[in-house]
């Protein structure tokens, strides 16, 4: 476990050293999470909204085969076409099968435009489409940002959090083959051009779910540049890839979950556009896509329902959690190096990929100080999960000597007794240390390992 | 199982009718007139591209539109779009209109309802708000009645 736990604690200290990125991450997220805070001040009681939601998502959980199947019975009956994908690899064959009917169909190369969607990186959809020879084009601003840098979003809401209006700038001048200047309304009416072409040659859209709605076999994608709209309305095939997870029963279940979603995640009160999806384009219709083909991704999350951790799977992907969260708001998303990061990150990672050691130590990455739980619109007790989940993985070899310790501190301080004497005996110590700065910076003996990250604290007398 | 209906979603700004869906749509960038009839309109330039919403919200300043009624491109190509609301369409929260489905589409549904709460935006660069990315970047309300 050590050498992989070194691994992420290499990459967080390297984000350390960035001060510009850290900037950038501090100035939006503590944007976002003021933004979300006055935001919340909107509804008449907050917490009744969030208790309703964890109660709403809780029981979609819970009956979650029941739920999956009632949507997927009106969902046909409405004309959509769906997919359940066990794995990765599922999911890709199914997007790879459409679109090499697409080319068969003549349309060759097969162009995708695709919106925001956290369940296609998940999946490593674009590789997966580019080597296959098909033209996959990212639409949202700061995920197009991000595939011409060929990275990864770095913040489930501002993939491009850590790229600065002159880094944007460089990329789209790079991209046109002329000057782009660095202000973001040239760089945005650049991609609008862009994008624009994009849209009305695409023989695919793909896009993200935000909920499923059972009761009419509907999915709801929320957004605000109208990037989705146009995946979901311009090209002959719409597919949308959701998390199995992201369902609802009823369209008033739905009433609670928006009246949280778009105000934890920017503050707003319903983002831009809120679109509800029931099928394929009508015959009485004048627009909108021949096919809509929805696939339902399991990739581990089945198996995480009914254990200790199937709270993690209330997330909604509003990204609260990672404005407030200490270690998020001082190494970035890169750090984490997963396809989700931050406090959710952390929990959602570790139970998705178990066989994975680079997931499975993120864990690690939290102070436990429950900012994350507080700001949760659908209360997933995160750190708390954090730590079940490092209860399940600290290994049961511990010393002898260190049993006999932690019980002994355990006896101690149930009783009031020699709990005075252990604070008297830590305050000596740090008075010593107080007057001997050099015990303070390298404590003798097996203290040292402590002082070998901390300093001992000056105290006053 | 016997699923309780989750309990209505109030709001602490007591936005209501034609006046409060203003006060919200200008608070997000849209602008608004009000009419008694389109003939009546002074400038007829956008019409267009008038687009007929099925109804509005005054809490979040939403315009509600669906593909039944209107091409899903004239609220979405062009820089400018105006929308056309029947006063007496104006209801409180979003929750009117999700929790009220029968009266709003009391037959088949639309392939595609959207919710138009103001014009294209992005905060996406350095959290620097630009609008009109993707969709309409100026967006008008008019209101009959």
């Amino acid at each position: 476990m050590n050498d992989v736990a070194v691994r992420f604690v290499t990459r967080a200290d390297r984000e350390l050293r960035n001060d510009r990125v850290r900037a950038a991450v501090r100035h939006t997220t503590s944007l976002l999470a003021a933004n979300r805070s006055t935001a919340l001040d909107g509804l008449a009681d907050p917490d009744a909204v969030r208790d309703s939601a964890h109660a709403i998502r809780r029981r979609a959980i819970d009956t979650l085969p029941q739920l999956l199947d009632r949507w997927a019975a009106r969902a046909t009956a409405n004309g959509i076409i769906v997919h359940r994908a066990r794995t990765a690899a599922d999911a890709v064959r199914v997007v790879l099968d459409l679109a090499d009917a697409q080319a068969t169909a003549g349309h060759s190369p097969v162009r995708i435009a695709k919106g925001k969607s956290m369940a296609s990186e998940e999946i490593d959809l674009n590789d997966a489409l580019e080597a296959a020879g098909h033209e996959v084009v990212e639409t949202d601003l700061g995920e197009f940002i991000i595939q011409l840098a060929r990275e990864k979003p770095s913040h489930l809401i501002v993939p491009a959090i850590h790229k600065s209006r002159f880094d944007v700038a460089e990329l789209f001048t790079t991209d046109a083959g002329r000057p782009i200047e660095p202000d973001v309304d040239a760089e945005a009416a650049y991609a609008r051009a862009r994008l624009r072409e994009a849209f009305l040659r695409a023989d695919i859209g793909i896009t993200g779910v935000n909920f499923a709605i059972a009761e009419t076999g509907s999915v709801c994608l929320v957004e605000n540049e109208g990037n989705g709209r146009m995946c979901t309305s311009l090209p002959r095939v719409h597919v949308a890839i959701m998390g199995m997870e992201r369902i609802v029963d009823t369209w008033a279940e739905l009433d609670v979950m928006l009246a949280l979603l778009a105000r934890s995640a920017t503050g707003q009160a319903l983002s831009v556009y809120t679109n509800i999806i029931s099928g394929p384009r009508r015959d009485d219709e004048l627009d909108g896509p021949d096919e809509v083909h929805v696939i339902v991704l399991d990739n581990g999350r089945e198996a995480i329902v009914g254990t200790e951790f199937d709270d993690a799977l209330l997330c909604i992907r509003c990204g609260a959690c990672l404005n407030v969260c200490p270690v998020y708001r001082n190494i970035g998303g890169h750090a984490y190096g997963t396809v989700y990061s931050g406090p959710i990150g952390a929990v959602l990672m570790p139970l998705l990929r178990p066989d994975d050691p680079a997931s499975r130590e993120l864990s690690e990455a939290s102070t436990l100080c429950g900012a994350c739980t507080e700001v949760c619109p659908v209360r997933i007790p995160l750190h708390d999960l954090l730590l079940r989940e490092r209860h399940r993985d600290a290994p049961g070899d511990a010393s002898r000597l260190r049993r006999v310790t932690f019980r002994l501190w355990s006896v101690a301080w149930a009783h009031p007794l020699s709990y005075r004497i252990s604070i008297h005996v830590v305050r000596a110590i740090l008075r010593l240390s107080s007057r001997v700065p050099k015990l303070a910076r390298r404590a003798p003996g097996w203290a040292g390992a402590w002082t070998r990250d901390r300093v001992v604290p000056r105290v006053r007398r | 199982m016997t699923p309780a209906l989750p309990a209505p979603v109030h709001y602490s700004v007591p936005r209501r009718g034609i006046d409060g869906f203003c006060d919200a749509w200008h608070a997000i960038g849209g602008t608004s007139e009000r009419i008694t009839s389109l003939d009546e309109r002074a400038d007829p330039t956008p019409t267009a591209d008038l687009v007929h919403a099925t109804a509005a919200i005054a809490q979040t300043g939403s315009i509600v539109i669906d593909s039944s009624r209107n091409a899903r491109a004239a609220s979405l190509l062009p820089d400018r779009c105006a929308f056309v609301i029947d006063a007496s369409t104006i209801v409180d929260t979003p929750g009117d209109v999700l929790r009220e489905r029968a009266r709003w589409w009391p037959g088949a549904m639309p392939s595609q309802i959207v919710f138009v709460t103001g014009p294209s935006r992005s905060a996406d660069i350095e959290m620097t708000l630009t609008v009109g990315v993707h969709g309409p970047g100026r967006v008008h309300a008019i209101i009959i009645g």
